[in-house]
């Protein structure tokens, strides 16, 4: 980054953080790299988190979504705004579905979302289902552009685990952990069964 | 759980340690409804990942 001044940064949120570890280990404030802006996404991240990687790296953090089947990042992004990431809608047809019975969920409800490409050449998707989970909204936005907007995606349809019957995703064990002072985002749920416990239907 | 904690709270004061697992225990219990065996462990223990960060081991299907 001293090299090629950078003001930009495109990577998963927990890079981000994982790169300002490692400048302070080589002995380089990260706060003073030339960045300047930040785009994350590829997995879930909290409010909280985003408050950590502009502090630690003296950037604006702003969310991200794409996925690589698609286009990767810039299927959606937040505006200055960020509140919600605007769908790109001329490019991308995206429905929000319940992931069971694949009808659409009342919007502002979370759902699957499900992208069909429009411009796209050689590999047209159509009906994709991504399994991430996030919620759809067409209130208009503060910035002035009137596409649709979409929500931080709070979890996949695959990595929802089931505890005692309650689901759980690993996102709101971070929401939890970083309401309290003194943690950091880095965390690993080990999921057991007791040693004692029996199985039961 | 495991959880790595910021390098000046990880203390050997007992007692401060173990108030901050039982909150983030109770956090836990408020948002999931689960009891977590919450282990705080030092800072950079936890493996970083150039790519997407790994947060869940499941070993419940391994016991079948």
């Amino acid at each position: 980054m001293r090299d090629l001044d950078p003001e930009v940064l495109i990577c998963t949120p927990s890079y981000a953080l994982t790169i300002a570890d490692t400048a302070r280990e080589l002995g380089i404030d990260p706060r003073s790299l030339p960045l300047r802006f930040g785009h994350f996404g590829g997995e879930p991240w909290t409010e909280d988190m985003r408050r950590q990687i502009e502090d630690e790296l003296d950037i604006l953090a702003f969310n991200n979504y794409g996925l690589s089947e698609v286009i990767g990042p810039g299927v959606s992004g937040e505006c200055a705004a960020r509140t919600g990431m605007h769908l790109q809608e001329d490019h991308f047809l995206v429905e929000c579905l319940n992931p069971e019975t694949l009808e659409p969920v009342p919007e502002g409800e979370p759902g699957e979302l499900v992208i069909t490409t429009l411009t796209r050449q050689a590999m047209p998707l159509l009906r994709y289902r991504t399994r991430d989970i996030a919620r759809l909204y067409r209130e208009p936005c503060a910035c002035g552009r009137s596409t649709a907007r979409m929500s931080r995606v709070t979890g996949r349809t695959d990595d929802m685990l089931i505890i005692r019957g309650v689901n759980v995703f690993p996102s709101q064990i971070e929401e939890a952990l970083l309401r309290v002072e003194g943690t950091t985002p880095h965390y690993l749920i080990e999921v057991d069964r007791p040693a004692r416990w029996t199985r039961s239907p | 759980m495991k959880v790595e904690i910021r390098a000046e709270l990880f203390s050997d004061r007992m007692d401060r340690m173990q108030a901050l697992r039982d909150r983030i225990g109770r956090e836990i219990q408020a948002v999931a409804n689960i009891r977590a065996n919450v282990q705080l462990v030092e800072p950079r223990s936890i493996e970083r990942f150039v790519g997407k960060a790994k947060r869940v081991i499941d070993r419940r299907g391994l016991s079948g």
